[in-house]
């Protein structure tokens, strides 16, 4: 077996365990840190593919930020370890597998009418950074990208303007944070 | 070494790779080894004192001693801990640390990858270390593992920005993410020199990255006791260490890459000592440089040490880059 093969077989294998384990375990913080092994393998498929810059991005912005995030939003409020029950009939069991089933049908029909061709021996070709710049300064992006920089722009003002609200007046200076 | 990141992998390149990355583990185990030595010397000499000087001659052999007695130690795991995370932690934040040689090349011809990211790699898998860092205070059910966790994570999501947007910098001048190409566009003048505003905002970020003194503020033991592993001992304990010893000559090797040069000699005419031999030496400087902070400087406050990373050192570091791109318009640079 190619060495290709290998290394997909097992990250995938990998983010496929980190998914069920998400939805099996019980405690929430256990639920994030699958969740972050799910990215990470994830990772690996576009290292894989020779997406280098897209997999070292979802390393720091998955498996790094938005999972220290989760972790920290799930410390930081009120969590019993009391587990919720929630009712689960013949009939919410049976929608869900029906969900299911179509979505990965759906998904495999897509799949298999997508134009992608299998590579030769040499595998895919690493996609450098730069031309990644390039196409992102190129007319046919560029609105998309600035409209993109306007909209984070936006959303770090309101940032700002949340976190502000909620210090009292006095202890602003102190915060800091 | 190099020509075989482009050669199909076959069994007997993995075995040749596989070897040499044990070698690579072995001589940073052994760097950390010497790096505790030395800096408890350095500690020592510092502060009027003698330092280790029983165990072998010199005390060279304390350390080994030190790490043969955490080795033996009952593996103790207290009843109210949350045990598989409590288990797993030590891995998670040791396993970036080592993974994160594999971009660093050591000089123009031994170096483990050659990707086109590798500086984004590196800054992305050391963040993995935090995970670790988080899970072990949580993990630990104790009221001062989960405030260390709580400050190592707040204070290193905070100074990994200032630490990014100064290796911006270098990344503008060079053209590139590449370490190799990086360390190549320093051929006529350092970039220390053009860089002097984004490398003193790395130094700082750098540091409070590595958890060292002034910024050692996760393991407070004067009010924390130590921080996120209080629960931990032994061998479990040796990990977390290590990961925290073995950061401290992936800095040493990333800042000596970034600024001084890599293995480039400082003169042509000293071009004769081969490049691994600087490189050895920048790195160790870099490495050693926060065990003198240690000895010099007291703890900041955890509210201080937040102003200074969001107020202080972040506009630095975009005045760098704003900076770079004018000299680079300009064409100075």
């Amino acid at each position: 077996m190619e060495s290709n093969v290998v290394v997909f077989l097992t990250v995938a294998a990998l983010a496929l365990f980190g998914g069920v384990m998400m939805l099996s375990l019980r405690r929430v913080l256990h639920m994030a840190l699958a969740v972050a092994l799910s990215f990470l393998s994830v990772a690996g498929v576009f290292f894989l593919l020779g997406a280098e810059f897209l997999g070292v991005m979802q390393i720091i912005v998955y498996t790094g930020a938005v999972t220290v995030l989760a972790v920290f939003g799930i410390m930081l409020t009120r969590h019993d370890a009391v587990d919720v029950q929630t009712a689960r009939g013949a009939v919410q069991r049976g929608l869900a597998g029906i969900v299911a089933a179509g979505g990965f049908l759906f998904l495999f029909y897509l799949l298999l009418r997508s134009p992608l061709e299998p590579d030769g021996a040499g595998g895919p070709p690493v996609v450098s950074i730069g031309a990644i710049g390039e196409a992102l300064f190129s007319p046919e992006f560029i609105l998309a990208f600035e409209l993109v920089g306007v909209m984070l722009l936006a959303a770090l003002i309101g940032a700002v303007t949340v976190a502000r609200e909620e210090a009292p007046e006095a202890d602003r200076e102190e915060e800091g944070r | 070494m190099r020509d075989w990141l482009y050669e199909p992998l076959t069994l007997g390149r993995f075995a040749g790779m596989a070897l040499l990355i044990f070698g690579l583990l072995n001589v940073v185990l052994f760097l950390v080894t010497y790096a505790i030595y030395i800096q408890r010397k350095l500690l020592g000499w510092m502060q009027s004192r003698v330092g280790p000087n029983r165990v072998g001659p010199y005390g060279l052999l304390q350390t080994i001693a030190d790490v043969l007695k955490l080795l033996t130690k009952e593996s103790f795991i207290p009843s109210h801990v949350d045990r598989p995370l409590f288990l797993l932690a030590p891995i998670v934040a040791f396993a970036p640390a080592f993974v994160v040689f594999a971009v660093l090349p050591l000089t123009d011809r031994i170096a483990f990858s050659d990707i086109g990211v590798g500086l984004l790699f590196y800054i992305g898998v050391a963040s993995l270390s935090t995970l670790g860092i988080l899970m072990g205070g949580w993990a630990s059910n104790n009221k001062w593992s989960l405030i260390g966790a709580m400050r190592a994570v707040a204070m290193m999501i905070a100074y990994e920005i200032p630490l990014v947007l100064a290796a911006l910098g270098v990344v503008m001048q060079a053209g590139s993410l590449n370490l190799t190409a990086i360390v190549a566009s320093q051929e006529t003048v350092w970039n220390v020199v053009p860089q002097f505003i984004g490398f003193l905002v790395f130094l700082i970020a750098a540091l409070a990255e590595l958890n060292r003194t002034p910024f050692d503020l996760t393991e407070a033991e004067s009010e924390l006791i130590a921080g996120y592993h209080v629960e931990y001992s032994g061998f479990r304990f040796a990990f977390f260490m290590l990961a925290e010893y073995v950061y401290l000559f992936a800095m040493g090797a990333l800042i000596s890459l970034l600024y001084f040069g890599g293995w480039l000699p400082p003169h042509p005419a000293l071009s004769f000592i081969p490049g691994g031999v600087w490189m050895a030496l920048k790195t160790l400087l870099f490495a050693y440089f926060p065990f003198w902070l240690q000895a010099t400087f007291p703890r900041v406050r955890v509210d201080q040490l937040m102003t200074f990373a969001w107020k202080g050192l972040m506009p630095l570091a975009l005045v760098n880059i704003v900076l770079t791109a004018a000299l680079k318009t300009a064409g100075v640079v």
